[in-house]
C-alpha cells in the first residue's frame, strides 16, 4: 500500500487518468457543424408544407452556437437531437431532471438558469408565468407551428393562444388492462366503473398512480364532475369512493413496469401510451388493452417553454419549427407513441401507434381536461392532501 | 569555575519549565563534559524527561539557557541541533525497515548514497543486529528495538546523545 | 466438541451475512445478461445490454462525468480534511472544541436543505458558475468533513513521539509530514478516499441543485431514465460494471501488497 502511495508512477498514473477524462470532455464539446446548412441551403431542403423561420431567427440561432435543453432522459428518439446538430451545427447540451417538481424549484432557487428549451408541465407554466420567469413565444419564428397545431389547442386552458408554451405531446391519463387476465368484453370496460368498482374482475389486482391531483382527479371524471373542482361535496364524495376502492389497491405506483410485465399487475391506472412500448417487450401479442372511459380522463400535455435565464431563445424557435414538420414530428409520436395536437402527421404514423396513440371515439380529447390551477393551489389543494393522508394511512 | 582546557558539551543555566499546575524544573544549572557519561536520577516525576526535552529542543524552556558545545542554543530548532535523543518509548518508525530506520537522520543530512550504506552497517554490525536490517521493529524484541533506537542517534556522531529510562529493557540483555 | 460447535455456528452466521450482502449483486450480475428486459424470467443469454450501453453515448457521458468529479473531489476532500483532521487534534486554540463537534454538521443537515442553500450561496452571494466549479466545491464541503472524522479517530492511536524523533534526527516539519506523519496517516488517508468517492460518485441531491448547463452525472441520468426509459436493465448493466470495478481494484491492491510481502 505504502509502496504504492510512495511511487511516483503510482500518482502519475492518477493524474494521468484525471487529465484524460478532462480533455476527453473538451473534446466531447466540439461538434462538427463541416454539413451546418446556410440559410440559403436551409430554405430549398424543405420537404413541401414545410416553412422556413425567418433568417433573423436562423441566424441568430446559428450564432448561438449552443442549445441549452432541459428534458427527460431515453425518452424521445435520439434522432430528432441528432438530426437537428447536424442540419444547423448547433451543438445541443442536454439536461434531464428526475421529476417535474425538482426542475420547477431549481428554476425557482435560481431564476437565472440558462436553459433555452425546457419540456414541462401546465403546473409548472403557471408558476412560472406567475414568477415572470417564461419568455413569450414569437408567432412569427414557428411558421410550422402555426399551421400544424390544432385549433383547440392554440386556445388551450393552460395557456391560450400559446403565448409561453408549445405542445409536443399529450399523454391519456386512463387506464390498461392487461387482457390474458381479465376478460377484455367485461361490459363494463373501458368505462370508469371498471377500475373503481370492478374488483371482483380484477381481484384486486390494481395499481394507482402515486400522485395526489391524478388520482382524485380522475375520481371526480368517474362522479363526472370537474377534475379542478374544489367543491367540498364533490370532493367528499370522491374520498368516499377511494375509501371504498383503497382495499382493493395493490399499491401506487406511477410507473410499475416489473410487476405489469411479470402479470402481478393486471390492471393499472396511468398514461395508457406507456404500455404500449412495454407490451412489445412482452412476446409477440401486446396482451395491454388501452381503456379510454367515456366520461374522459385526466390529461397531460408536455410543453415546451423558454425559460427567462436562457441565452439562445432563437435555437428554441428553430427546434420548434424543426419538430413541428411533419417527418419530424412523425419521427417523434412513432418513438414515444404519445397523443398529440398536430394535424399534419396522420398518414406518417405507424398503424399500430395510433391505435395506441388516439382514442377511439373522435372529439374524446374535448371531454378530457388539465389540471389546473384550482386543483393544485389553495382550499382545493387543502381538500385534495387531506384526502389523500387518509388513503396512504 | 571549570578550567577552561575542560571542553562543556552540554551546560544548562538557571533552566526553569512550568506546566499548568507543575513547576516540571525548578532553575536547574549543570554541566556535561565531552566524553563524560551523565546520569540524572530522581524520583518518577521529577523532570529528568522534560530536561532532556529541552535540551534536544522538543520543549522550550520557561526561563534559562541552554548550551551545546558552548553556544546558546535556545533559538536553534530541534532538527539544527547537535544532539540526539533516545526515546523512553524508542519510537523507531514502524513504516520503516531497520536499516531505514537507522538510515533516515544521515538522509536528512543528506550524506551520499553509499556513505549511509556504509555507516548503517557499521553500526548494525557494531550493534550485532546485521541479520535484523530489512526487518521491521515489531520484528524485534524489546532489547534489539532498544538498541536499534540508541544506533539510530549515534550513527549521526552527535555531540551529544540524551538517553531516557535506559535500563527499560535491560532485563533483557 | 462446544468449541467445534460454536465454530460451526460462527461460519454458518457468517456465511448468511455474507448470502445477504452478495445475494442481490449476484442476482443483478446474472440479470444483467438477460434477454428480457424486465428480468422477470429468464430468457437467453445476451450481452446486447452492455452493448447498448456502450453505443448509448449519452450515459457514457454522464459516466465520464461522475468519474471526473469523484476523482478531483476525492483527492482535494482527503487532502483538507485529513490536513484539518491533523490540526484539530494537534494544535490547541480557542472553540477547538466546538469545531470538532460541529466538523459532523454538514453531514447531518438534511441534503435537500443544504443543496437548496448551497445554490442560492453560489449564484447569490460568491458568483461561483454552475456546473463542475459548484459541483466539486460542494462536493467538497460534504465530503471532507468525513475525512476529517476518519482521520480524528485515527490520530488518537498515533504515537506521537514518531514526529518528534523525526524532528530529533534532523528532518524539518516538512520533511516529517512527508517521512512520517503521512504514512501513520495512510490508513485513514486511504479510509476516507474510499468513503468519499463512491459518496461523490453516487450522489443526487446536491448536485441535482448546483448542476450547470451540460453537467448531467450518471445518478441524475438514471433517474431521469427511470421515468420513460424501457431499458432498465442498462441499470443492472451499470451497476455490474461499478461492482466489478472497485473489486478489481482491491484484488489489485491486494495482489501488489501480497508481491511485496513476499519479495522482502
Ligand atoms: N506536556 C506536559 N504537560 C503538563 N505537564 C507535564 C507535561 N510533561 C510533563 N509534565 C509534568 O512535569 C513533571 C515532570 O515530568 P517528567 O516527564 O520530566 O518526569 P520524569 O522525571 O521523567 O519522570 P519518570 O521518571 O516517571 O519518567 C511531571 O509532574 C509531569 O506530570
Ligand atoms: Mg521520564
Amino acid at each position: 500500500m505504502l509502496k504504492l502511495v510512495e511511487n511516483r508512477k503510482t500518482w502519475v498514473f492518477i493524474g494521468g487518468l484525471i487529465f484524460a477524462l478532462a480533455v476527453s470532455f473538451m473534446g466531447s464539446g466540439l461538434v462538427g457543424s463541416a454539413q451546418a446548412k446556410t440559410y440559403k441551403q436551409y430554405v430549398a431542403s424543405l420537404p413541401d408544407g414545410c416553412q422556413p423561420v425567418p433568417r433573423e431567427c436562423f441566424e441568430q440561432a446559428v450564432a448561438g452556437k449552443t442549445f441549452a435543453m432541459y428534458d427527460w432522459a431515453a425518452w424521445w428518439p435520439e434522432e430528432l437531437y441528432k438530426g437537428f446538430e447536424k442540419e444547423f451545427g448547433i451543438k445541443i447540451v442536454r439536461d434531464n431532471y428526475p421529476n417535474l417538481d425538482e426542475a420547477l424549484a431549481k428554476f425557482r432557487l435560481n431564476p437565472k438558469t440558462p436553459y433555452d428549451f425546457w419540456l414541462t408541465n401546465p403546473k409548472s407554466v403557471w408558476y412560472m408565468k406567475n414568477w415572470k420567469l417564461l419568455e413569450t413565444v414569437n408567432h412569427d419564428w414557428i411558421p410550422n407551428v402555426n399551421r400544424y397545431l390544432a385549433g383547440d389547442v392554440k386556445e388551450a386552458s393552460w395557456d391560450k393562444g400559446y403565448n409561453y408554451t408549445v405542445l409536443t405531446t399529450l399523454g391519456y391519463d386512463a387506464y390498461v388492462i392487461n387482457k390474458n387476465f381479465i376478460n377484455k368484453d367485461d361490459s363494463r370496460i373501458p368505462s370508469w366503473k371498471f377500475l373503481f368498482e370492478g374488483w371482483d374482475v380484477y381481484k384486486d389486482r390494481l395499481v394507482m398512480r402515486n400522485e395526489m391531483n391524478r388520482v382524485i382527479g380522475n375520481t371526480l371524471k368517474y362522479l363526472g364532475y370537474s377534475l379542478n373542482s374544489t367543491n367540498p361535496k364533490e370532493l367528499k364524495e370522491a374520498e368516499d369512493v377511494l375509501v371504498r376502492l383503497k382495499p382493493h389497491i395493490m399499491a401506487f405506483n406511477s410507473w410499475p413496469k416489473r410487476a405489469v410485465m411479470a402479470g402481478e399487475v393486471w390492471i393499472v391506472e396511468g398514461v395508457v401510451h406507456d404500455y404500449l412500448s412495454l407490451g412489445k417487450l412482452a412476446g409477440p401479442e401486446n396482451p395491454f388493452v388501452p381503456c379510454y372511459p367515456p366520461k374522459g380522463c385526466l390529461l397531460s400535455p408536455m410543453l415546451v417553454v423558454m425559460p427567462k435565464g436562457g441565452n439562445n431563445p432563437a435555437a428554441c424557435h428553430l427546434f420548434l419549427n424543426y419538430l413541428y414538420r411533419p417527418d419530424n414530428f412523425a419521427t417523434l409520436i412513432n418513438g414515444v407513441a404519445y397523443g398529440h395536437g398536430h394535424t399534419g402527421v396522420n398518414g406518417l404514423i405507424k398503424e399500430k401507434v395510433v391505435k395506441w396513440m388516439t382514442p377511439p371515439e373522435a372529439g374524446y380529447r374535448e371531454k378530457c381536461e388539465v389540471l389546473l390551477p384550482p386543483a393544485f393551489t389553495g382550499q382545493g389543494e387543502k381538500l385534495r392532501a387531506a384526502i389523500w393522508e387518509k388513503l396512504k394511512k | 569555575m571549570q578550567g577552561e582546557q575542560d571542553n562543556i558539551c552540554i551546560e544548562l543555566r538557571n533552566l526553569v519549565k512550568m506546566f499548568p499546575g507543575v513547576t516540571a524544573v525548578n532553575h536547574v544549572n549543570l554541566k556535561v563534559k565531552d566524553r563524560e557519561v551523565f546520569s540524572l536520577l530522581g524520583p518518577s516525576g521529577c523532570g529528568k524527561t522534560t530536561i532532556l526535552r529541552i535540551i534536544a529542543g522538543l520543549e522550550t524552556a520557561d526561563e534559562g539557557e541552554v548550551l551545546i558545545g558552548g553556544q546558546v542554543v535556545n533559538e536553534v530548532p530541534p532538527y539544527r541541533r547537535d544532539c540526539n535523543l533516545v526515546f523512553q518509548n524508542l519510537a523507531l518508525f514502524p513504516h520503516m525497515t531497520i536499516g531505514q530506520n537507522i538510515a533516515y537522520g544521515l538522509e536528512r543530512k543528506r550524506v551520499a548514497k553509499n556513505e549511509i550504506k556504509k555507516r548503517v552497517n557499521e553500526m548494525l554490525e557494531f550493534m550485532s543486529l546485521e541479520a535484523m536490517k530489512d526487518r521491521y521493529p515489531v520484528q524485534l524484541s524489546g532489547g534489539q528495538q532498544q538498541r536499534i533506537a540508541l544506533a539510530r542517534s549515534l550513527v549521526l556522531k552527535p555531540s551529544c546523545c540524551c538517553w531516557m529510562n535506559p535500563w527499560r529493557h535491560w532485563t533483557e540483555n | 466438541m462446544k468449541i467445534l460447535n460454536a465454530r460451526r455456528i460462527n461460519t454458518i452466521v457468517s456465511m448468511i451475512g455474507y448470502l445477504f450482502v452478495w445475494a442481490p449483486i449476484v442476482v443483478l450480475a446474472i440479470f444483467s445478461f438477460n434477454a428480457s428486459a424486465y428480468g422477470v424470467k429468464w430468457e437467453s443469454l445476451t450481452i446486447k445490454w452492455y452493448v447498448d450501453l456502450f453505443h448509448t453515448p449519452e450515459i457514457m457521458q454522464a459516466v465520464l462525468r461522475s468519474l471526473l468529479i469523484a476523482s478531483i473531489t476525492t483527492i482535494f476532500a482527503t487532502a483538507i480534511g485529513t490536513l484539518a483532521g491533523y490540526g484539530l487534534y494537534k494544535y490547541k486554540f480557542a472553540g477547538r472544541r466546538f469545531l470538532r463537534m460541529s466538523v459532523l454538521l454538514p453531514i447531518t443537515v438534511p441534503y435537500v436543505i443544504m443543496a437548496g442553500a448551497l445554490l442560492v450561496y453560489f449564484t447569490r452571494i460568491v458568483h461561483i458558475p454552475l456546473g463542475y466549479p459548484a459541483i466539486i466545491i460542494a462536493h467538497i464541503s460534504f465530503s471532507a468533513p468525513l475525512a476529517v472524522f476518519v482521520t480524528l479517530g485515527r490520530m488518537q492511536r498515533i504515537n506521537w513521539s514518531l514526529e518528534e524523533a523525526s524532528v530529533d534526527l534532523g528532518a524539518n516539519t516538512l520533511t516529517t509530514w512527508r517521512k512520517v506523519t503521512i504514512p501513520l496517516l495512510l490508513p485513514a488517508i486511504f479510509a476516507s478516499a474510499v468513503l468519499i468517492f463512491p459518496w461523490s460518485f453516487n450522489d443526487f441531491t446536491v448536485t441535482y441543485f448546483v448542476a450547470g448547463v451540460g453537467t448531467t452525472t450518471l445518478p441524475l441520468y438514471l433517474f431521469s431514465m427511470l421515468e420513460y426509459s424501457l431499458k432498465p436493465v442498462l441499470i443492472n448493466a451499470i451497476s455490474l460494471i461499478f461492482i466489478i470495478m472497485p473489486i478489481l481494484l482491491i484484488m489489485l491492491i491486494y495482489l501488489s501488497k501480497a508481491r511485496t510481502k513476499h519479495g522482502s
